[in-house]
């Protein structure tokens, strides 16, 4: 009898349609904080992923950098092969030597560098305007970086110019 | 039902992003990366001086133990209090390639290294100076000899002594006077 009697009165409960909402459920609050949480998070991870990318490309231009000092530097192997001569660059030295492939690759060889290949450009001022001679081992299609300083250019005895030397630098195979 | 899956799909997000932000390793990674540039620059900036010289440099103290190793292409820092794996390491590439831990006779840097060569090729062809250069291939199999040590075992660094990093020049049969830059301690 009792049993029956609660039986019913279940039933009843479950099978009623007429109910109490509240107003406000906290559900859809709930899903936009945690919607901007992960946005928050997410745009943490890409400001961390920038940084890195921008720390990765500082210490390449740092690399490039240091190898075109040191290969600039009074006593550097561009001194020594004659292409720096009195802290000035020899147009005709500097041209003669990126035009040999023979050249280029002794001078990558001597120079000591681990792991990395590179090769010059030079610009320079003249009355007739913008001149560039480049080294013709600098390839097209792999990743490079560069670094530049100002340097003199000694086109013959009694000229000497303004130009920027720049070094490209990219991975040996 | 669907306010408690939420809840618990939210505390499992939430321990998720935290455990990565604040419980990863990157930060301690980071640490040591700092401390392999710190070596790499020295050692860069040793080998652009146009003049014999030498740097003394004192390991940074931290409130953790980190070891450091020197090969011919890299600097290797490790440290071992990870929490998500054990041994956490920063390497930095070497763009040069000094001679680490030379041999060195009667003194250290410039001078133990032209006493070294001294007792095996003579006073006269120890390399110090344009009247007593060295014989050819001689600095270049020393070289290898270190390459190849080192690759086996490479040089680890005693964190609580200075490391030296002189850059010297040895004279050679047949070329110019070489540049070399010397790590020891």
């Amino acid at each position: 009898m009792w049993r029956e009697e609660m039986q019913n009165r279940l039933s009843s409960f479950i099978n009623d349609n007429k109910g109490i909402s509240e107003e406000f459920t906290s559900l859809p609050a709930l899903a936009v904080v945690m919607i901007g949480f992960a946005l928050f998070f997410a745009m943490i991870a890409g400001v961390y992923y920038q940084h890195n990318e921008r720390v990765k490309s500082l210490d390449k231009y740092e690399m490039a950098n240091f190898i075109l000092e040191k290969l600039t530097s009074a006593n550097g192997l561009l001194a020594e092969k004659g292409i720096i001569v009195g802290g000035t660059i020899d147009k005709k030295k500097f041209e003669g030597v990126g035009n040999s492939q023979d050249n280029i690759e002794a001078i990558i060889e001597e120079s000591r560098i681990v792991g990395k290949e590179f090769g010059f450009k030079l610009v320079y001022w003249e009355e007739d305007g913008v001149q560039t001679i480049e080294w013709t081992n600098i390839p097209g299609d792999v990743d490079k970086v560069a670094a530049s300083k100002q340097v003199a250019v000694r086109l013959n005895d009694a000229e000497i110019v303004l130009g920027v030397l720049t070094i490209i630098v990219w991975g040996a195979d | 039902m669907s306010q408690i899956a939420l809840l618990i799909a939210v505390g499992i997000l939430l321990a998720s992003i935290s455990s990565l932000a604040f419980y990863s390793d990157w930060r301690k990674k980071a640490e040591i990366d700092v401390i392999a540039m710190q070596i790499a620059k020295i050692i860069d900036a040793a080998e652009v001086k146009d003049y014999p010289g030498r740097i003394k440099y004192m390991l940074p103290d931290k409130n953790y133990d980190y070891e450091v190793f020197l090969s011919t292409d890299y600097i290797v820092v490790k440290r071992y209090d990870g929490r998500m794996n054990k041994e956490i390491v920063a390497t930095k590439e070497l763009h040069t390639r000094p001679w680490i831990n030379p041999p060195m006779s009667g003194g250290k840097g410039a001078d133990g290294i032209y006493n070294y060569f001294g007792s095996i090729y003579g006073i006269h062809h120890n390399g110090a100076n344009p009247d007593s250069k060295l014989p050819a291939g001689v600095l270049e199999g020393e070289m290898e000899i270190m390459a190849n040590e080192l690759a086996k075992n490479p040089f680890k660094i005693d964190c609580e002594k200075p490391l030296y990093v002189e850059k010297i020049f040895i004279y050679v049969e047949g070329g110019n006077a070489k540049s070399l830059v010397l790590i020891y301690q």
